[in-house]
């Protein structure tokens, strides 16, 4: 039996909750005219295969592209180099960050992503299947409680180049519904 | 809240809330947390900064009570949050470190008197089995991670495989007094008391009995280092630091003997640290040359300059050894000063 003296008064050793919810942004709305912005990065040459494949459908779509290469993490864990990725940003109706495909190339991805929802721009999160809890993670632990995402199978490596095409050219109605676009 | 008193069964409590490690824990009473927070020089409510994952504020309190949890000793407080204030909004880039598939863990190298204070190891053994403060002091930042960070295997980091660092942390000291050299932290512009935090993915022996040189030593060092399977290797790796613990008795009587200048000896570890790009499988080569770094001979090397090596001295008098803790992806070591 359990009495009072065999207990003792400890403090929590947990994080706060943060308690906030911050939804997932807006919806992109009509392609043509407007511009998304992809976001690639040093990781991945499949996610360069899957953005070169949506650049090229998303203006047969009449939407206009940039895509943007981010630099590899210069050390300095937050924010993502500002300067760089308000340029991109400022030139595009949304963006669309990827890939997230390990542990830290999660975490670049989403950095991105949040920054571009922070700036109210409608945000897709790429990611292959394995990744997408730790993506959701990441951004639910600073309020983006229900990202968009689209889903590419897992694992991509290895696989060749034109079979990694058209896995991104089947991905591609997918991915304008997470958009929130119209075509 | 409320726990139960007994060691154990706080210890099984905590695990079922998640905010235990698997070893046994002290129960963070709010006198013993106060005590701890005192001795940290610092005010409770003071932030280290937004730790990630979770991105909490990582307040001095909570560092004290995941400390006390840990069995670290009060004393070490200073030492503790200094290693976390390096590690946090840093190059360490512990978004990375927390997050990656990598098993790697940020390891603290300590420098000057609070070694000998503290009870740090320098000497045998020195990065597991001495009897000491320091892991204890590693679990308390490995707390704090998991429980402030949030840090949690499967959920919140995909390490494949971890390691045990993940648990106790790796925390050791250096040997200056047996060193030819300034010390590490010192080189790195903080004289006395310091910590270095650095992403270590592991530690790894090098073993050599025969070489008769500083010059084959280093050679051995270097192409050990440059092992294939090292993050400095790695497509999208722009740069991955490197650390080597060299014994004292090769640091002084041989490599310091044949190469007295450090800078020399630096030079050379980062010369013999890089393989042959035809070593590399055929689909590997262009993604290495792509990144730049092969030099006239078609060796692909490992870091862009000698300082992103990082030397330092100690372990047993026995010889023989060295050891490596190769880097992680666009990861810096981070040097502060202890109460400076």
């Amino acid at each position: 039996m359990v009495t009072l003296a065999d207990v003792v008064s400890v403090l929590d050793p947990r994080a706060e909750d943060a308690g906030v919810d911050r939804g997932n942004g807006p919806d992109f709305g009509p392609l043509r005219g407007r511009t998304v912005g992809l976001k690639t990065d040093e990781f991945w040459y499949s996610w360069d295969w899957a953005a070169e494949e949506w650049a090229k459908l998303l203006e047969a779509d009449g939407a206009k592209t940039v895509t943007w290469r981010e630099p590899m993490p210069q050390g300095v864990s937050t924010p993502l180099s500002v300067k760089d990725f308000d340029q991109f940003a400022e030139q595009v109706d949304g963006i669309v960050t990827g890939l997230a495909n390990c542990g830290s190339c999660t975490f670049v991805a989403v950095r991105a992503g949040m920054a571009s929802l922070d700036r109210d721009l409608p945000t897709v999160f790429v990611a292959t299947e394995h990744f997408e809890r730790l993506a959701r993670v990441l951004t639910g632990e600073t309020g983006w409680s229900d990202i968009r995402m689209t889903m590419l199978p897992f694992p991509l490596e290895g696989l060749p180049e034109a079979e990694v095409r058209q896995i991104a050219r089947d991905a591609y109605p997918a991915l304008l519904t997470s958009l929130g676009a119209i075509r | 809240m409320d726990v139960a008193a007994d060691v154990r069964q706080m210890s099984i409590d905590a695990m079922e809330q998640g905010w235990g490690d698997g070893l046994p824990l002290i129960p963070p009473t709010e006198d013993l947390v106060a005590e701890f927070v005192a001795q940290s020089g610092r005010d409770g409510s003071e932030s280290l900064g937004r730790i990630p994952p979770s991105r909490a504020e990582c307040t001095v309190e909570k560092v004290a009570i995941n400390a006390v949890m840990a069995g670290a000793r009060a004393e070490s407080m200073e030492l503790i949050c200094t290693a976390l204030d390096a590690m946090i909004d840093s190059p360490l880039c512990l978004d990375g470190i927390n997050a990656t598939t990598a098993a790697v863990v940020p390891a603290v190298i300590v420098n000057g008197p609070i070694r000998d204070r503290l009870g740090i190891p320098y000497s045998y053994s020195v990065f597991g089995g001495v009897a000491c403060p320091a892991p204890a002091i590693g679990r308390a930042i490995r707390l704090v991670m998991r429980n402030v960070a949030g840090q949690v295997p499967g959920t919140t980091t995909e390490s494949v495989f971890g390691q045990p660092g993940r648990v106790t942390g790796i925390v050791a000291g250096e040997w200056e007094e047996r060193s030819p050299w300034a010390p590490l932290a010192e080189r790195r512009g903080v004289s006395g008391d310091a910590v270095t935090v650095y992403g270590a993915v592991g530690t790894c022996n090098i073993v050599e009995s025969v070489a008769e040189s500083g010059l084959e030593l280093l050679e051995v060092i270097g192409k050990s280092l440059a092992y294939m399977g090292n993050n400095g290797f790695v497509h999208g790796t722009v740069f991955a630091d490197q650390m080597v613990a060299i014994n004292p008795v090769w640091a002084n009587q041989i490599i310091a003997r044949d190469i007295p200048s450090f800078e020399d000896v630096s030079e050379l570890l980062w010369k013999f640290a890089r393989r042959p790009l035809s070593d590399f499988p055929e689909v590997v080569r262009p993604k290495l040359e792509r990144r730049g770094r092969i030099d006239e001979h078609g060796n692909a090397y490992l870091v862009e300059s000698p300082d992103q090596i990082h030397i330092f001295v100690c372990g047993g008098l026995g010889s023989l050894h060295a050891t490596m803790l190769p880097g992680f992806s666009n990861s810096e070591a981070v040097t502060r000063g202890i109460g400076q």
